[in-house]
């Protein structure tokens, strides 16, 4: 080759080189293009099925004294409807006041049952009859879009991200799906506490054995030599979410804090309830656990003891009180945190409604209970998006019909500043602009 | 006279042929197999756990205890945290069965056969043996629970 053509191809060459998108190790074509107005987002599935008619409309008095301010008259104590619960853990504040009410939010296609209300809040797609309950969603979750669609320093980090659900059954499905491309490489970590964190938990994993430190740098020597031989044959896509070698450490000291905080009693049993805690406030005890030990940037969780109404209003009407205190406490203690505080954005929906009509059980106090069969009044639900003042706006609330449950993850990717990277057509909702100064 | 000889010698050159050998050259076939192969399969949460209560206690798993440990699985998205924890769990049980170290080191090339035989269903390739052999000679407090440890997390015991 002659001196002059050499030189010209090296310059079409580093021409070219600059031409090509960069590969980022993550496979990722391009980081994260977006900007983010937050670094921590906590979407909390306030589910189980809540009609606005008791939640914003405050037909049984308002049920929701630590979220919502009263439309007429505060909590008024009924027949069986607990009369006290602890004090409120934000004062005298109510949660609309730190951000945006939508009264009029719509579950506006899809079965109005709890799996596919949730699936369509956490993929921003609505679903049909063909969603199987007993697999992983379809299309990728809001998990998936934001550890694909983002640095390799997420990408690489499944801690970043964790989905903590209050009951097994289909809910440990939804940290991934089985969309092509995504998957469980992009998952959330995932933990049902309750079921992990009890007596037959500790008996099964609490008392693990401990090697000396020398043993255990052996045992990696071990593994690492046994892996690399059956290297070509190991079936990756089978072993779900997978951790980073440091961060399986912190993850099971994290396990092992809370067998501790369990055999001492619990710290959830500190917060006053005695032998009114549910399901749902411990959940949300373990999701304020994993906040504070990761700081993940995007954390899901959920409650659903309102569920109860299909059989029992009074303790729909009970659990909604305490769901309600749940969340409070949740906004407090994200307030607390260091790192979290001033930085965060709440956003919690019901995944549906229930039914207008009742159905033909009747309670020990004589009200009738409710199912969710996706009439109009099932689909009617509502949302409340808190956060700094300077990205949510403050004490607005929309009473219109506005917003559906398919705009939640958009409104989070646009949040964390991923929505540009997200294929077209992929989520089928809007962002929540209004909600955003 | 004369033309005898010329016969003679005539006869004597023909037969000094120059033996011409064919050389063939081929490659010898080898059959490369990796240690390990043919195990495409996932095991389950419950044939894993099974299998590993198994090959620790000599003996089949309570199904109380299956169904505790099940849930254990479910209620955690990385797996492998979960195993490694309840591995560390059997292995802290005072009923586990596991060699002594004096076993061990009394005839080490036999413990590891029998590691490989019990927890992979194979004989170990040569390299395996010389690895896990050398590892134990040097490490004088590398002991039996943690070589059991090892293979009971490693990716093969999880196929099948």
């Amino acid at each position: 080759m002659k001196r002059r053509d050499f030189i010209k191809k090296a310059g079409l060459a580093s021409a070219a080189a600059f031409a090509v998108p960069y590969i980022l190790p993550s496979g990722s074509l391009f980081a994260r293009t977006g900007n983010r107005k937050v670094n921590h987002v906590v979407f909390c599935l306030f589910a189980g099925g809540i009609r606005n008619i008791e939640s914003v409309q405050q037909g049984e008095s308002n049920l929701m004294v630590n979220m919502l301010n009263d439309v007429s008259g505060g909590f008024t104590a009924q027949d069986g409807i607990d009369g006290v619960l602890p004090t409120s853990p934000i004062g005298g504040s109510r949660l609309q006041d730190f951000g945006t009410l939508y009264k009029e939010f719509r579950f506006a296609a899809g079965s109005t049952g709890h799996y596919s209300g949730h699936v369509t809040a956490m993929t921003g797609r609505y679903q049909d009859s063909s969603l199987n309950l007993r697999a992983s969603p379809p299309y990728p979750t809001i998990f998936e879009y934001y550890r694909k669609h983002n640095d390799s320093s997420i990408t690489e980090d499944a801690t970043k991200a964790w989905w903590i659900s209050d009951s097994l059954g289909p809910y440990p499905l939804l940290n991934y799906s089985t969309y092509a491309g995504y998957g469980a490489d992009y998952g959330a970590n995932y933990i049902q506490a309750t079921s992990l964190i009890n007596n037959e938990g500790y008996d099964a994993i609490g008392l693990p054995k401990t090697f000396s430190t020398a043993n255990d740098a052996l045992a990696a020597e071990l593994k690492g030599f046994c892996d690399g031989t059956f290297g070509s044959q190991f079936n990756a896509s089978q072993t779900g979410v997978i951790n980073t070698p440091e961060n399986k450490v912190i993850i099971k000291q994290f396990i092992d804090e809370m067998f501790q905080d369990g055999l001492a009693g619990g710290g959830y049993n500190s917060w006053g309830f005695g032998n009114h805690m549910n399901g749902d406030l411990r959940n949300v005890f373990y999701a304020e656990e994993v906040l504070k030990k990761f700081q993940p940037e995007l954390t899901v969780l959920n409650m659903q003891d309102v569920d109860v109404c299909h059989s029992n209003f009074t303790g729909y009407c009970n659990n909604l009180r305490r769901a309600d205190w749940g969340v409070a406490h949740l906004w407090n203690t994200i307030q607390s945190t260091p790192g979290l505080a001033d930085d965060t954005v709440l956003i919690c929906v019901p995944e549906h409604g229930r039914n207008l009509e009742a159905n033909t059980v009747v309670d020990s106090y004589g009200r009738p209970a409710f199912d969710h069969t996706n009439d109009s009044t099932s689909r009617e639900i509502f949302s409340l998006v808190c956060g700094p003042s300077s990205v949510i706006n403050q004490g607005n609330v929309v009473t219109s019909v506005e917003g559906e449950s398919i705009d939640v993850a958009p409104t989070i990717a646009n949040l964390l500043g991923f929505d540009v990277d997200i294929p077209t057509n992929m989520m089928t909702g809007s962002v929540l602009n209004s909600a955003l100064v | 006279m004369k033309y005898f000889s010329i016969i003679l010698i005539s006869l004597a050159f023909l037969s000094c042929k120059k033996t011409e050998t064919t050389t063939v050259y081929q490659v010898q076939e080898v059959f490369v197999d990796q240690p390990g192969a043919d195990k495409p399969n996932v095991k389950k949460s419950t044939e894993y756990i099974s299998i590993a209560y198994s090959d620790l206690f000599q003996k089949n798993i309570p199904a109380e205890l299956l169904s505790e440990l099940t849930e254990s699985y479910i209620a955690f998205a990385d797996v492998t945290i979960i195993e490694d924890l309840i591995i560390r769990n059997f292995l802290n049980d005072s009923e586990v069965i596991v060699p002594t170290d004096q076993t061990m080191r009394a005839d080490i090339g036999a413990f590891v056969k029998s590691c490989y035989n019990q927890f992979y269903g194979r004989e170990p390739s040569g390299q395996e043996v010389w690895f896990l052999q050398k590892l134990i000679e040097e490490n004088s407090g590398l002991t039996p629970d943690v070589i059991y440890y090892s293979f009971l997390t490693c990716n093969e015991y999880r196929q099948f």
